[in-house]
């Protein structure tokens, strides 16, 4: 008899405690991708894109059709409960996938619009970002008719870049430590509409200091190499270099090779003349993938291997320049001068001297297989 | 448990007296008033047949229907004409001066002869044999191996075992249960290899059963289970003499029944209900794999639908991104809570399930088109289940057909509703809490004594999550405490070279 009092009242807490709260799916409106944008007079917007299904019952996983919703509010939260009122099911962004940011919030201070992912354990945390040059709104609503899955547009590109390693993932949860480190800063994906409006196209990396956007990308040309230098691949990599000037015909400059094994080293110490000296060795092992010259006996070989390792090092000094110029510490050389000498780390003012740094490249390059007829 | 407490006051009745133990009542010299007594104590019931022989001095009385004619002819009526009528030079015969005796030997089938100005009562075995022939059991088929199974009689049935296991150390013990049914059961084991403690503990159990019936194997275990108010089965029942044989041989015990082909096995572990004589002829790779599959299909089922249940209604921040439409569209347009689905999808599968098994099988496969074709597709069109709760059901319940043994597969479709409940009311946790009152009941359960959930250690997983090579199973199961932990179990001194 106790033991059934015991069963019954154990049920009742759990039953009328009034904590039964059950979401159920079908009663929201999940976005997917959001975008948020800065006004010209400094207006927050927030839109979000819902997928919606069609005709359920009929075979197969029906047809997906998107809605598109823009409000204004002082928060993301604020915009997010103006999005609610339109709809007819409360909206959730906690499967929200991909948040575009405009460039005009981008270089402005983006925490304080993403500060609602770090507290409410609901949202994903592994959403990616991408800066959109120009609107996020417009390149959001970009809908290819093409695409079997609308709503997974955007993160489709952004996902085959880093398969390619032209662009790394970069989610809420990775950039979430690197905007408060002292001498580590992050890159984002960079976007823009093209086409007239019909196509979004990956345009490269935006490099962010602290938590605003610097204005600077690494161009899309570069970013691979760029990527390697900061120990970053995806499943395959691949990059084009030009070698000659003046050949003809014109493919005849270039060389692409594809990167089979590399290593990457970042060694930074103190110095007198720049205060601190940093060393990136990247060496690879690449294969040939075009090479229209076709001269590639044994002999040309280790001149084009130079060739090669020169053009590559004057591209990687453009990067780091490029970075320098941004004052964007992506390689952590900060952090890394913190760990190894923090006595020293204490007299510096990073975000003053990192532009002055000297940051060497060292890139070397074995040719392994030129084709497969060779 | 007040609410199951039996009433205090029980009706006063006579307590029935069992045929063996009947006070004596001494036959006498009269023919004729033996005879009354016999009639009078058998109710005069139509099938008592007297026979009086030619003179009237001799009669001989069975009873019609459970006695052989044959056998009459061929061990009384041929032997009495080569004496000349003189029924004291028959050897194959017993007697008894107690009527009563007479009485409960007529109940058994054999015939009772009685001579005037003789008080002793011969006593012929003629009892006529009603038994199926050996047949495979048709809710244990196995793929290889024999295909023979228990039938309703017990004599076979421990002629199987006995056939099996050719030492002097397989023990029978045999005991009658019930006060009218006097149902006879059989204790079996291999003295030597069973835990004696076990066997007295069970003995005792048995001896403590008083009852007026005893209609079925499965009514006596709830007489001396562990836990009567357990889900789980805590005695492994098979009809199969070689998987019988190879629970012998690991130290358990035992019990057949009188008319009745199910054999009982104890003290047996959860695991026991996982294990096949298909596993021991399959290679031991395909073995093993066969057991993941199985103990996969243990989790699948009791967990499957509660999972679904607290995604759609807590957690949907796990389904993939790629699911989320395929989903979304599923589940969209239904009018009920996941939970009610679920409840509703189990149950017409258990109609069907119940109805499939009621009916003749020629009709029974039509119920299974109508049921499972028909109104699987019909609801989901109705909008009153969605097609994925159809997959998460359908899914579960094929999981839990998987596990051999019928009971434990009740048990575990069972288990799908508390499950189910305890997700509804707090998602994932609530699957956390339903899993830990699961494990803790099945920790403090015990079969005959012994542990049910015996730990896995390593040396036990030998054959219990997989099933190692023959002669790598080195001990007995720790879980019985064996007087003879190791098998003698290598290969041969030139390992067969």
């Amino acid at each position: 008899m106790k033991r059934l009092v015991v069963v019954v009242l154990l049920s009742c807490t759990l039953v009328l405690s009034g904590c039964w709260d059950t979401r159920e799916f079908k009663e929201v409106k999940l976005g997917i991708t959001a975008a948020y944008d800065l006004t010209e007079d400094n207006v927050y917007t927030n839109t979000i894109l819902i997928p919606n299904v069609q005709n359920s019952s009929s075979a197969g996983p029906g047809q997906e059709s998107v809605q598109f919703l823009t409000a204004t509010g002082g928060t993301p939260q604020e915009a997010r409960a103006n999005i609610d009122r339109r709809l007819s099911s409360s909206y959730s962004p906690s499967q929200l996938d991909v948040l575009l940011l405009g460039e005009n919030l981008a270089k402005k201070d983006i925490y304080p619009y993403i500060d609602a992912f770090y507290r409410d354990p609901r949202l994903h945390l592994d959403a990616v970002l991408a800066v959109v040059k120009g609107n996020a709104e417009q390149a959001l609503k970009v809908v290819p008719e093409s695409e079997m899955r609308p709503s997974e547009y955007i993160e489709g590109i952004l996902e085959s870049n880093v398969e390619t390693t032209r662009s790394m993932e970069v989610n809420l949860q990775t950039m979430g430590a690197e905007i408060f480190e002292n001498g580590q800063d992050f890159v984002v994906p960079a976007m823009q509409v093209g086409d007239g409006g019909k196509t979004v196209s990956y345009e490269g990396l935006a490099l962010f200091h602290k938590s605003s956007y610097t204005g600077k990308d690494i161009p899309f040309d570069h970013t691979t190499l760029f990527l390697l230098m900061k120990n970053v691949k995806g499943k395959v990599a691949s990059m084009t270099t030009k070698l000659y000037d003046g050949k003809e015909p014109q493919p005849n400059n270039y060389v692409s090779v594809h990167v089979e094994d590399y290593t990457s080293k970042i060694k930074s110490k103190p110095s007198k003349e720049h205060k601190v000296r940093t060393d990136i060795n990247l060496e690879m092992t690449v294969m040939i993938e075009e090479y229209p010259t076709d001269d590639l006996s044994l002999s040309v070989l280790p001149r084009l291997t130079k060739d090669i390792e020169k053009a590559l090092t004057k591209e990687a000094s453009d990067i780091i320049k490029t970075t320098q110029d941004a004052d964007c510490d992506v390689f952590g050389i900060g952090r890394s001068i913190y760990g190894h000498y923090p006595d020293y780390w204490k007299k510096l003012d990073w975000d003053k001297i990192y532009k002055d740094i000297e940051i060497v490249p060292h890139i070397k390059v074995n040719v392994r297989t030129r084709g497969i007829f060779r | 448990m007040g609410f199951f407490k039996q009433k205090k006051e029980e009706a006063v009745q006579e307590t029935v007296i069992r045929e063996d133990k009947v006070p004596p009542h001494q036959s006498t010299t009269s023919l004729e008033k033996n005879i009354a007594y016999i009639k009078e104590e058998m109710r005069n019931s139509a099938d008592l047949k007297i026979r009086l022989l030619p003179d009237s001095k001799q009669a001989l009385i069975f009873l019609d229907d459970i006695t052989d004619p044959d056998k009459m002819q061929r061990y009384i009526f041929e032997p009495l004409l080569k004496t000349d009528g003189d029924i004291r030079r028959i050897k194959d015969r017993e007697e008894s001066n107690d009527l009563n005796k007479a009485v409960a030997a007529l109940i058994e089938g054999k015939a009772v002869y009685l001579v005037e100005g003789n008080a002793t009562c011969y006593l012929f075995n003629v009892q006529m044999d009603a038994s199926r022939t050996i047949m495979e059991p048709v809710n244990e088929k196995v793929i290889k191996g024999s295909h023979d199974g228990f039938n309703e009689d017990i004599k076979t049935n421990i002629n199987l075992i006995r056939r099996r296991i050719q030492h002097r150390s397989l023990t029978v013990k045999k005991m009658t249960i019930g006060d009218y049914t006097e149902s006879e059961i059989a204790m079996v084991y291999v003295d030597g290899v069973v835990n004696q403690d076990v066997v007295k503990e069970l003995e005792k159990r048995i001896s403590s059963i008083n009852t007026d019936a005893l209609l079925s194997a499965g009514a006596f275990t709830e007489y001396i289970e562990d836990r009567t108010y357990s889900i789980f089965p805590q005695f492994l029942s098979t009809e199969r003499p070689d998987k019988t044989t190879a629970l012998l041989m690991e130290g358990r015990i035992a019990i057949l029944f009188a008319n009745n082909p199910t054999c009982l096995i104890a003290p047996v572990t959860f695991f026991a209900f996982y294990q096949t004589p298909d596993d021991y002829n399959t290679r031991w790779i395909v073995a093993t794999y066969l057991r993941l599959i199985r103990l996969f299909s243990f989790i699948l089922s009791i967990t499957l639908p509660s999972f679904y249940i607290a995604v759609i209604g807590f957690h949907y921040e796990v389904i993939p991104e790629q699911l989320i439409s395929p989903v979304l569209g599923a589940i969209r347009d239904i009018a009920y809570p996941p939970l009610v689905e679920a409840v509703l999808m189990v149950i017409i599968l258990e109609v069907i399930r119940e109805a499939a098994i009621r009916l003749p099988s020629p009709i029974g496969s039509t119920i299974g088109i109508v049921g499972g074709l028909v109104i699987g597709d019909a609801i989901v069109t109705a909008g009153l289940v969605s097609n994925l709760m159809v997959i998460v059901i359908a899914l579960t319940s094929l999981a839990s057909y998987v596990v051999p043994s019928n009971e434990m597969s009740d048990a575990l479709r069972l288990l799908t509703f508390p499950l189910c409940m305890m997700s509804a009311v707090l998602g994932f946790i609530g699957i956390g809490f339903g899993l830990l009152f699961l494990l803790i009941h099945l920790c403090r359960m015990e079969s005959l004594g012994l542990s049910y959930f015996t730990p896995i250690q390593f040396r036990d997983i030998k054959d219990t999550i997989i099933r190692v090579p023959q002669f790598l199973m080195k001990r007995r199961p720790e879980q019985l405490n064996s007087p003879r932990p190791y098998k003698s179990n290598k290969l041969g001194e030139n390992n067969g070279k």
